[in-house]
Parts: structure tokens; C-alpha cells; sequence
């Protein structure tokens, strides 16, 4: 007779998670994204990656700056996994370090050009008339020019370094999301539940921010993703080109420049692993990209 | 026809005078003052006031703007005070190398891309078409510099078949310029031709259910004609746009794997110019670049109009 009941607890347990499915969107695309087989991916190397940059200084116990004594170019043993370097520096140690200045950097960007950029979308959507066709001028001439171009020439207006190129690059990535914002808005304006809200006197603020915002999360969470694999491909590219931080400072962009220097001394290492480390984020983000458009997918819902 | 030419040519140098104007005043928020930078560390201020008045520091804006453009329409920049040579001349150096670079990437992107996308689309979730998507993957997981690194290293180093750094021209020594040339075009049109092949793809998977090439089909055609001459020949419309608008993304990237491999081309020019804020030389760097890209969007427009009638109808 005790049988039973086991599977009355599971189908409640079921129903419960249902329920809070259904009332937050945000808690459903979450799900959904982890039963991705990609999303499982993204979710599990960006985790590890983010532990890995969060307690590097835990992690070894060396600082990035240190030079060890007589540990000049050695291949990876237990005593320096990833090697060391040609100022005698662990490479385990520069390499976690350039990571979270990489996801810091990166993160920054979205976090700067992604409230001004959906803030501007949203403005013109929503307003329409001029305000509309000025904002969106403004936002085409700075899609004319290419991404790392406009970057360089920000980057010789304030001056170099790893907080420049952070505000450059979310400076850069705020007319993508204005594009994308403003197409959401003008197909959500006219949308029953919006005209519903409006009627019951909500102000347009509220009806952005409680009802519309909400419902256009998942595309621009793509396209958070997405930007953000671009400006970790910029931040790398443009400290290899010497336009970011200074020595002694480890980012992935120098580690490779400095690996460069060094090619032909067979310290395969050198440059192998910062690589590695950089196409694992840039992997996990793109494909954490693809399964939140999976999981918004209407064609593949209700599983 | 022609009138379509004329309005899109007419609205690419409107693009082009209105980016000027950008790229000019942009220059003028880089901080410090040029004529101190010009004049030296320990020049007068009598002198510094004589190279202000000798670069027309201390006319008005927009009369130093109009006396830019109109001397940079006769291919005078000015003189670059890092280098201490007319821009123009510095430019023409140094155009050569980044423009047969970027074209070379660009041959290349299309002959991956075309021929990949077009396979992967044919038969969705076929071999061709894992392929197509290990492609990408690795294309998206390795950023074209670095790329250009690793070829760097395996080939050029490790293997030791290919030149490593520098470039020879093609006027010089055609085949040797060819061997430098192949690496860095590499590195520059894999990610593109990745882009292409996936705009391929998905057009022509859309081209291939569509009721013309049933019929095609139905006639009895080989398979073969009614991919070559029904299916390609409208499937590949849509990606001449795209082709033209990765050409912005397609020069960046060639900027960068210039100063990967070493080769003395707009890429070097453009960071020389960044740090040493050379400001009259990145402005003149800036107009030609953007310039190029506005002109690629145009013949790509004209192009597509001249490939499918109904745009020009508007």
C-alpha cells in the first residue's frame, strides 16, 4: 500500500517546477538551455573557466609577476602544469589571470553597451517619428565603420589600457543592441497584452520595463552572448597589438604576442595553452548562444 | 540601369563626405596638443604658436576641415610628424601589401565558402554538411590572428615549409611574393569563408524547396543542372550582400595578421599611428579605410542589382 505514494511526491515535485516555469520566463529559458546538449556544455567549460579566473590566486601558488629562479622555458611537470615562461613566470598563474582580465573585460562591455544600447532601441521603438529617425541614424553611422577599426580610433582618443578598451568596446557594442531592441519594440507595441496594459493606465515606463522588456529577454540574452565572444576576440586582439595593458599584467593578447617572441625555441606550451583557454570561452558562449535560441525556439517547445 | 547606378553612387559620396566629417572631428578629441608634440619638448612658445599658425592650428574648425578635405581630394594628407614624410607617400608604400592580402583572403573565403555552403545545403544533416559545421566551429573557436599565429608556428616554424615573417612583392619575385602571401591569406579567409558558407547554406536550402526547382526536377533534369543552373544561380543572390558586407570585418582582420606576420602594410601603419597619436596620418589611415569599405557596399548594391532585377525597381 506504501507504494503509491513515492510518485505522488515526484508529479508534485513536477508540478511545482511547471508552475515556476510558467511564471518566470527567465527560470524556463534556464531550463530549458540546460537540457540542451550544447547549453550542458556551455554551462559546465564556462563554470569551470569562471572558477578557474575567480580563485587563481588559490589555485597556484605563484603570482603572475613572480620570475622562479632557474625555471626559465620549462616544458609542464607537476611543479608548473602549463610550463613557464621566458621570464621565468608560471604560465598556470598568467594564463588563470588573463582569463578573468578576458571575462572581466568582456563582461564589462556587454554590461556597459547593452543597457545603453536596448535603452536607445526601446526609445526609438517606442516613440517612432524623429526621435526614432535620429537615434537611428546616429546608430547606422556608427555600424558603417568596422568594430576594431572604431576601437583603435577610441582607444587614440583616451589613451591605451585594459579599462579603455573595455569602455571602447561597450561604446562598439551599443548599435547592435539598439538594432535589435528597436525591432523587438516595434513588433511588441502593438501586441494585445501591451495594448491591455496601456489601458488600465500603465505608464510607458512600466509598460517597457514590467511587460515588454520582459518578453524580448531571450534574443537579446543571444545577443549578449554573442558580443560577448566578440569583445573577448577584441580585447585579445588589440593587447597583442600593444594597445592595452602594460607588463607585468598577463592577458591572453599578450601571453600570445609574447609567445610569438618565442616560436622557434620549441616551447610548444607557450602559446598552445593561452589559445586553448580562449577557444574554450569563445566556443561555450557561441554555444550557449545557439541553445538559448533553441530554447526560445516556438517550434521546439513544450518538451 | 543607370539611373539606379547614378542614385546609389550619388548616395555612397554623401556616405563619404558625412564619414569624413566624422573621422575628422573624432581626431580632433585625441588629446594633447599637436603642435606641441610637433614643435618639441623644448621649443618656445613663440615656436609653438609658429606651428600652430603653419598647420592653420588657429583657424576656425570648420575652415581646418574644409583645407583637409580639399587638399586630400589632390591625395594630400599633410606631412606626418612621426615620420617626417608626406602621408600620401607613406599611404602608397604601404597600400600594396594590405590590398593584395585582403583580396587574396577574400578569393579564398569564396572558394571555401561557395562550394561548402552549397554541398551543406543540398543535403541538410549529410556528410557535407557535418563538415560545414566542424568548419565553423573551429572557425568560431579561433579568432583569425590567431590562427594566423598557429600556421605561423606549425608551418612556418615546426615544419619549416613556408617563409615565417615579411613580404616580397609580386613586381620582384612573383613566386617567393606567393609563398609569403599564402599563410597570412589563410588566416585572413577561413573565418570569412566560414561566414559565407553558412549564408550559403541556408540560402540554398531555402532555394532548393522552392516550386522551380521541382519543376526542374519534373522536366527530368540531372540533378546536377538543376543544382548548377537553377538552384546556385538564385541562392547565391542573397549572399553577394553579405560577401560585401564582410568586407569591413574581412580589412580589420588583414590589418591585424599583417603585424602577425610581419608584413609592412596598413596594419603597422595604423598601430604606429595609434601610439603615437599621429593624428594627421591616422585621419588620412581612417578616410582611405573607410572609404574603401563604402565603395565595396556600393558595387556589392549595384551588383545585386544588376543580378536580380526587382531591386532596381524601387
Amino acid at each position: 500500500m506504501a507504494a503509491p505514494e513515492p510518485t505522488v511526491e515526484i508529479s508534485l515535485q513536477r508540478q511545482r517546477m511547471l508552475e515556476w516555469r510558467r511564471e518566470s520566463q527567465l527560470v524556463d529559458v534556464t531550463y530549458r538551455v540546460i537540457r540542451e546538449r550544447r547549453g550542458q556544455i556551455a554551462v559546465v567549460i564556462l563554470a569551470l573557466l569562471v572558477f578557474g579566473a575567480a580563485f587563481a590566486s588559490v589555485l597556484t601558488p605563484h603570482d603572475y609577476a613572480e620570475q622562479i629562479r632557474g625555471a626559465r622555458l620549462e616544458s609542464p611537470s607537476w611543479t608548473y602544469p602549463l610550463g613557464t615562461d621566458h621570464l621565468n613566470r608560471d604560465m598556470l598563474t598568467r594564463i588563470l589571470v588573463g582569463l578573468r582580465i578576458s571575462l572581466l573585460v568582456s563582461a564589462s562591455a556587454v554590461a556597459i553597451g547593452a543597457p545603453i544600447g536596448v535603452g536607445i532601441g526601446y526609445l526609438a521603438g517606442y516613440s517612432g517619428g524623429w526621435v526614432e529617425s535620429v537615434l537611428m541614424r546616429l546608430i547606422d553611422t556608427m555600424l558603417a565603420f568596422p568594430g576594431l577599426l572604431t576601437a583603435m580610433v577610441v582607444l587614440a582618443i583616451l589613451g591605451t589600457g585594459l579599462r579603455e578598451i573595455a569602455i571602447t568596446l561597450g561604446i562598439g557594442a551599443i548599435p547592435v543592441f539598439a538594432r535589435l531592441a528597436r525591432g523587438q519594440m516595434l513588433q511588441e507595441k502593438e501586441r494585445e497584452y501591451v495594448i491591455a496594459a496601456r489601458s488600465l493606465g500603465a505608464t510607458p515606463l512600466r509598460i517597457i520595463l514590467r511587460h515588454i522588456a520582459i518578453n524580448t529577454l531571450p534574443p537579446l540574452l543571444v545577443q549578449a552572448a554573442l558580443v560577448m565572444a566578440f569583445a573577448v576576440i577584441a580585447e585579445a586582439t588589440l593587447n597583442f597589438l600593444g594597445l592595452g595593458a602594460s607588463p607585468p599584467i598577463p592577458t591572453i593578447g599578450i601571453l600570445l604576442s609574447d609567445a610569438r617572441q618565442w616560436l622557434t625555441s620549441g616551447a610548444w606550451w607557450y602559446i598552445l595553452f593561452p589559445t586553448l583557454v580562449l577557444s574554450l570561452i569563445l566556443i561555450s558562449l557561441n554555444f550557449l548562444a545557439d541553445a538559448i535560441v533553441e530554447a526560445t525556439n516556438p517550434y521546439a517547445r513544450n518538451r | 540601369m543607370t539611373s539606379f547606378m547614378v542614385r546609389r553612387s550619388a548616395e555612397a559620396v554623401l556616405v563619404v563626405f558625412l564619414a569624413s566629417l566624422a573621422v575628422f572631428f573624432a581626431v580632433r578629441l585625441i588629446p594633447g596638443d599637436p603642435a606641441t608634440l610637433i614643435a618639441g619638448d623644448d621649443a618656445s612658445t613663440e615656436d609653438v604658436f609658429e606651428v600652430r599658425e603653419r598647420l592653420g592650428l588657429n583657424d576656425p574648425v570648420v575652415v581646418q576641415y574644409w583645407d583637409w578635405l580639399s587638399s586630400a581630394v589632390t591625395g594630400d594628407f599633410g606631412t606626418s610628424f612621426t615620420r617626417n614624410q608626406p602621408v600620401g607617400s607613406v599611404l602608397s608604400n604601404s597600400v600594396q601589401p594590405t590590398i593584395e592580402l585582403a583580396i587574396a583572403g577574400y578569393i579564398l573565403a569564396t572558394l571555401i565558402g561557395v562550394p561548402i555552403g552549397i554541398m551543406a545545403g543540398i543535403k541538410p544533416g549529410g556528410f557535407a554538411d557535418y563538415f560545414a559545421t566542424a568548419f565553423t566551429v573551429s572557425t568560431l573557436g579561433i579568432p583569425n590572428f590567431i590562427l594566423g599565429l598557429l600556421l605561423l608556428w606549425v608551418v612556418g616554424v615546426e615544419l619549416g615549409w613556408l617563409p615565417v615573417s615579411g613580404r616580397v612583392a609580386f613586381s620582384d619575385d612573383p613566386l617567393q611574393a606567393l609563398k609569403f602571401l599564402i599563410l597570412p591569406t589563410i588566416a585572413v579567409g577561413s573565418s570569412l569563408g566560414s561566414v559565407l558558407s553558412r549564408f550559403v547554406r541556408a540560402s540554398m536550402q531555402e532555394v532548393m524547396n522552392q516550386d522551380y526547382v521541382r519543376t526542374a526536377r519534373a522536366k527530368g533534369l540531372k540533378e546536377r543542372d538543376v543544382v548548377l543552373r537553377h538552384a546556385m544561380r538564385n541562392a547565391l543572390i542573397p549572399v553577394i550582400t553579405v560577401a560585401a558586407l564582410q568586407v569591413g570585418g574581412l580589412i580589420s582582420g588583414a590589418l591585424v595578421v599583417e603585424v602577425v606576420f610581419s608584413r609592412p602594410g596598413f596594419g603597422s601603419l595604423l598601430i604606429a599611428a595609434v601610439v603615437g597619436r599621429d593624428y594627421v596620418l591616422l585621419q588620412a589611415l581612417l578616410a582611405v579605410l573607410v572609404a574603401i569599405f563604402i565603395a565595396a557596399n556600393t558595387v556589392a548594391d549595384i551588383t545585386y542589382g544588376f543580378a536580380d532585377p526587382r531591386i532596381r525597381v524601387r
